[in-house]
């Protein structure tokens, strides 16, 4: 599994959702607890349509997100006649982007679903 | 007044004059051909190159090579790309392309082709801009939110269906948890196949509800002979401008105008020879079956030709269209012009390989 390093004493982590190639989508993004299956916080759900409500600031303090997993379902449709997608999960700290976990392809399908996720570690 | 001539198959009665052969060649349509550039150098379509992204752009071009590997332009050859949206690509979103349109929607398009018995190639560039493209899915609120709703549905029955009934299954607890797509899990899933048989059937009644939308468009291309593929000494040939505008009339109706003007050398006297075409046209039906209203006037140095017809066109198969058009056409002359009816059939077979 990927890991995003992060500053223990830095500021709060954000967590963005992006879609490439300007095609529509919806997501949920997810924080989980250490090993387990609790949650950290609520899902989030959110879709493309504006990309200004697509950050979210993971609860707590920084130091507490050790050990946890960070996960986006991100679902997207080319339109007819395309097939190329790109998806990715961005975490921040301090604005400064820690790392980006994604996945690009091309589909025939309708939709596609992508599971992104990576482990937060100081 | 003449006897209407019938033409069969796309096959057009020799004009029998100069003047009525002229105002053939002068009847230039106004609307903007999809990549300028072709229509001045006319490439075969199984060497355009259409990449969407700087991937599909560099994996075509590793195939422009001779039998040392070393790099080769082909003798014919033709692209069309969207540079802008190319250039952000992965990391353009929906909404910074719905700020911008128009930049996205950029296109520029270039051919080149070498003529075998005098090593001469024709190079040619357009440029084409869409500053109003109500058809464009990516820009249309109504398509937006429409197919956000059904990807929210499928997002919801995914994320449930991998993470467990309970709705919670850590992905280090997960077997197999990969990034990447999720695959059979969802795809396989009843409702999740349901929903995307609503998506296609979403985009496709978008694409039918598209032939009659409003749009703004306008395009420039120049064509030169040049001494090699690159276009080095290049000899000025012909340029050409277009502008057309289309407004919509409910879901059943479209009124057009367009404006084309070309400048062509003449091969034989090297003098530039000007012509401007102005049209107008109505349609009304849907994206399958449709009649209209087209007319046109071109003016040159020496004649202004006029025509105006009524016409159908019809879908018959996915491959084949009907086209039937009954019609005026002044010749250019002091005659009254001539009737001209004319029944083509157009295919549609798929002939680029995409890389």
């Amino acid at each position: 599994m990927e890991t995003i390093q992060f500053k223990r004493d830095g500021g709060p982590l954000f967590a963005e959702v992006r879609s490439g190639f300007g095609h529509p989508g919806s997501y949920t993004l997810i924080l989980w607890e250490k090993a387990s299956n609790a949650k950290a916080m609520q899902d989030k759900v959110g879709n493309f349509m504006n990309t200004n409500d697509d950050w979210y600031e993971l609860p707590g303090k920084a130091a507490e997100h050790d050990g946890r997993i960070v996960e986006a379902f991100v679902t997207v449709a080319p339109p007819r006649g395309e097939k190329e997608y790109f998806v990715a999960l961005r975490v921040s700290q301090d604005d400064i982007l820690l790392r980006e976990i994604s996945f690009s392809g091309s589909t025939d399908m309708q939709s596609i679903t992508i599971d992104l996720f990576a482990r937060l570690a100081v | 007044m003449n006897a209407p001539r019938v033409v069969l198959v796309g096959i057009l009665c020799a004009a029998s004059s100069a003047a009525a052969q002229n105002a053939q060649d002068m009847a230039v349509r106004y609307a903007i051909p999809a990549s300028p550039a072709f229509k001045l150098v006319s490439v075969n379509e199984t060497a355009i190159l259409r990449p969407a992204s700087f991937q599909q752009l560099t994996t075509a071009l590793s195939n422009f090579t001779d039998k040392k590997q070393a790099f080769q332009l082909p003798r014919e050859w033709g692209i069309e790309v969207a540079p802008v949206f190319m250039a952000k690509g992965r990391h353009l979103s929906a909404s910074d392309y719905q700020q911008h349109p128009t930049l996205y929607r950029f296109r520029i398009s270039a051919a080149v082709k070498r003529s075998e018995s005098n090593g001469v190639n024709d190079v040619a560039l357009g440029f084409r801009f869409s500053p109003v493209d109500k058809s464009d899915p990516r820009s249309n609120p109504d398509y937006v939110s429409g197919i956000t709703a059904l990807l929210t549905r499928v997002n919801q029955i995914c994320v449930a269906r991998v993470t467990g009934p309970d709705g919670s299954r850590n992905p280090e607890l997960r077997p197999n948890a990969t990034v990447g797509p999720v695959g059979a899990v969802c795809d396989n899933d009843p409702a999740i196949v349901t929903l995307n048989k609503q998506i296609k059937a979403f985009k496709d009644a978008w694409a039918d509800s598209s032939w009659n939308k409003s749009q703004v468009q306008f395009a420039f291309a120049a064509h030169a002979h040049a001494s090699d593929s690159l276009g080095r000494d290049p000899e000025f040939a012909s340029a050409v401008g277009w502008f057309s505008a289309a407004k919509s009339i409910g879901t059943w109706g479209q009124f057009t105008g367009g404006l084309n003007v070309t400048a062509k050398r003449d091969t034989l006297d090297r003098q530039n020879r000007t012509t401007a075409t102005g049209g107008v046209g109505f349609y009304t039906g849907s994206s399958k079956y449709k009649a209209f209203f087209e007319s046109e006037i071109a003016r040159d140095d020496t004649v202004t030709v006029g025509s105006a017809k009524l016409g159908a066109e019809f879908f018959l198969t996915e491959q084949f269209w009907g086209h039937l058009t009954v019609g005026w056409q002044s010749t250019g002359t002091d005659d009254k012009g001539r009737l001209v009816t004319r029944l083509t059939l157009s295919t549609n077979f798929p002939l680029k390989v995409t890389p």
